[in-house]
């Protein structure tokens, strides 16, 4: 079982941290709610599991990339919402920077006619 | 920063946090329209393992291993307690190497790594074989030893004699340990009376013939405290001598010594009668000066007049403190410490037996920790936790045991 989140956790980091960060840029939130919106907006695609999304969101938090924060939710829960910091912001635009950059640099491979094209 | 005292309190807000996961999960199957039974079955299977999910996410913080190890020592305690003749007999058979080895180590230790407990210790010689040497008279001897203090090689030569002597004049009579020295004896060591003086060095030691010096245990004992000692009378075998010094409890030379005289210019009028041929020389070497050629000029001074000791080559023997102290009992010493290893040796192979047989009837119970998702080193490591918990517990006992007796 160990090995199989660690599989899962290898497979997505680095690319887990962007979808993270991402949606927390959208607003506050806490990790249910974020597994969800990533969830939603892959288009029930991307399903990230417990496993992975905690020690991400932790190692997030402790790199002070995202705040954590308790709030009392409706139903007098206590909530543990994750937020996006300033250098969060800041890590999130090298992110997708390096992120696009490394699609296009697999997009060329894949198609080379079209690369020289443009 | 990342405080360890802070773990209990993450750990909790992380339990919180699955909870808290969970329970939104739940709810949104009930909003689709599942049981209350199925949401919450479906909402814990789709998180998979909780209990992984914290020790990943404790990984994060760099604290699981803490987590671990108390959860590990604390199991290995309920394991031990539940299996107590198991415990018992392999705490009772590690204590026993355990003690074995230290009680021997201790005796090791003092007889043959500590250096004597005087300043610059490696100087420190004995001279014998000089005395053993048939003279005519006590005066004979004396010239010769006297011929030896103005050498080139030692600093200077003291000359003492241990013997018991009755103690009147305070409280009980008691037979006490004496020791008669010359008047440098505490200069060759090194050491400095606690109160009070020394013997008085003068050419004619008779001057302070009657003065006399006592260990402060035997002060504390008669006299209450150190200062009380000075001045008092004692009665050493009938003869009155009057305390002008205390040494200091840790100054035990000759061996536990309680009182010491000055040994008289005229052998003749020696306490210790009985033992007058066998006193012992003890010498301080002069800086940068090594054995080998202090004894080349003992044998040349002792193969003169006064001494013509015949065989001198052979009879004069330098011998540095703590090779003295050693000396006898190196072999057997040496000895010793290899059975008491042997014995630690077959403790730990009856200790890995015992385990052995345990770990065949814990087969079961690893198998499921494994299914549970424990990884391998985890369980190895849980294993030596237990170990370490029976080693601690023999070494403990045995602490126990020292304090007691």
């Amino acid at each position: 079982m160990g090995e199989r989140y660690k599989n899962r956790m290898e497979l997505l980091q680095g690319t887990l941290d962007l979808l993270i960060l991402q949606t927390l840029m959208w607003g506050p939130s806490h990790g249910y709610g974020v597994a969800q919106a990533i969830r939603a907006n892959s288009g029930e695609l991307l399903q990230v599991d417990a496993g992975s999304l905690y020690p991400a969101l932790h190692r997030l938090e402790k790199q002070k990339w995202i705040g954590a924060e308790w709030k009392v939710s409706e139903n007098k829960q206590d909530v543990k919402v994750y937020k996006l910091t300033a250098a969060g912001r800041k890590r999130l635009t090298e992110e997708r920077t390096r992120w696009e950059r490394i699609t296009d640099a697999i997009g060329g491979v894949l198609n080379p006619a079209a690369r020289k094209e443009s | 920063m990342n405080r360890w005292w802070n773990w209990r309190k993450r750990d909790e807000e992380l339990e919180k946090e699955i909870q808290h996961h969970l329970r939104m999960a739940e709810e949104e199957r009930v909003e689709r329209g599942a049981s209350a039974r199925d949401a919450r079955v479906g909402a814990q299977r789709e998180f998979g393992n909780a209990g992984l999910v914290k020790e990943l996410a404790r990984d994060v913080w760099g604290w699981r291993w803490l987590k671990d190890l108390a959860e590990d020592l604390g199991y290995g305690v309920r394991t031990l307690r539940k299996n107590k003749g198991f415990a018992a007999v392999a705490i009772v058979t590690l204590s026993l190497g355990i003690g074995a080895n230290t009680a021997i180590f201790s005796v090791a230790n003092t007889l043959l790594l500590k250096a004597p407990p005087f300043p610059d210790p490696d100087r420190l010689v004995y001279i014998w074989g000089v005395s053993a040497v048939g003279f005519k008279t006590e005066q004979e001897r004396l010239e010769l030893v006297q011929s030896m203090q103005h050498t080139r090689t030692l600093e200077q030569v003291a000359v003492f004699d241990t013997g018991w002597v009755n103690l009147a004049g305070a409280g009980e009579p008691e037979r006490i340990a004496a020791a008669e020295a010359s008047a440098n004896l505490f200069a060759v060591l090194g050491v400095g009376p606690l109160q009070g003086r020394t013997f008085l060095e003068s050419g004619n030691r008779s001057g302070d013939s009657s003065a006399a010096l006592i260990s402060e245990r035997l002060a504390a004992n008669k006299f209450g405290s150190a200062s009380d000692g000075i001045g008092r009378i004692l009665k050493l075998n009938g003869n009155a001598f009057t305390v002008v010094g205390v040494m200091p409890a840790e100054f035990d030379f000759p061996g536990k010594t309680d009182v010491w005289v000055p040994l008289p210019s005229d052998f003749a009028a020696r306490l210790m009668k009985e033992n007058a041929l066998f006193f012992s020389q003890i010498a301080r070497l002069r800086t940068g000066i090594t054995v080998a050629q202090a004894r080349a000029e003992l044998v040349a001074i002792a193969s003169q007049p006064p001494g013509n000791v015949r065989d001198a080559e052979s009879a004069v023997q330098v011998v540095t403190m703590q090779e003295a102290t050693a000396r006898d009992h190196r072999r057997g010493i040496l000895l010793l410490v290899a059975a008491a290893g042997f014995v630690l040796l077959i403790a730990c192979a009856d200790v890995a037996n015992l385990l052995l047989a345990r770990a065949a009837g814990r087969r079961k119970e690893m198998a499921l920790r494994a299914a549970l998702g424990a990884a391998r080193g985890r369980l190895i490591r849980q294993t030596f936790a237990e170990s370490l918990l029976l080693a601690a517990a023999g070494g403990m006992a045995v602490c126990l045991f020292r304090s007691g007796v």
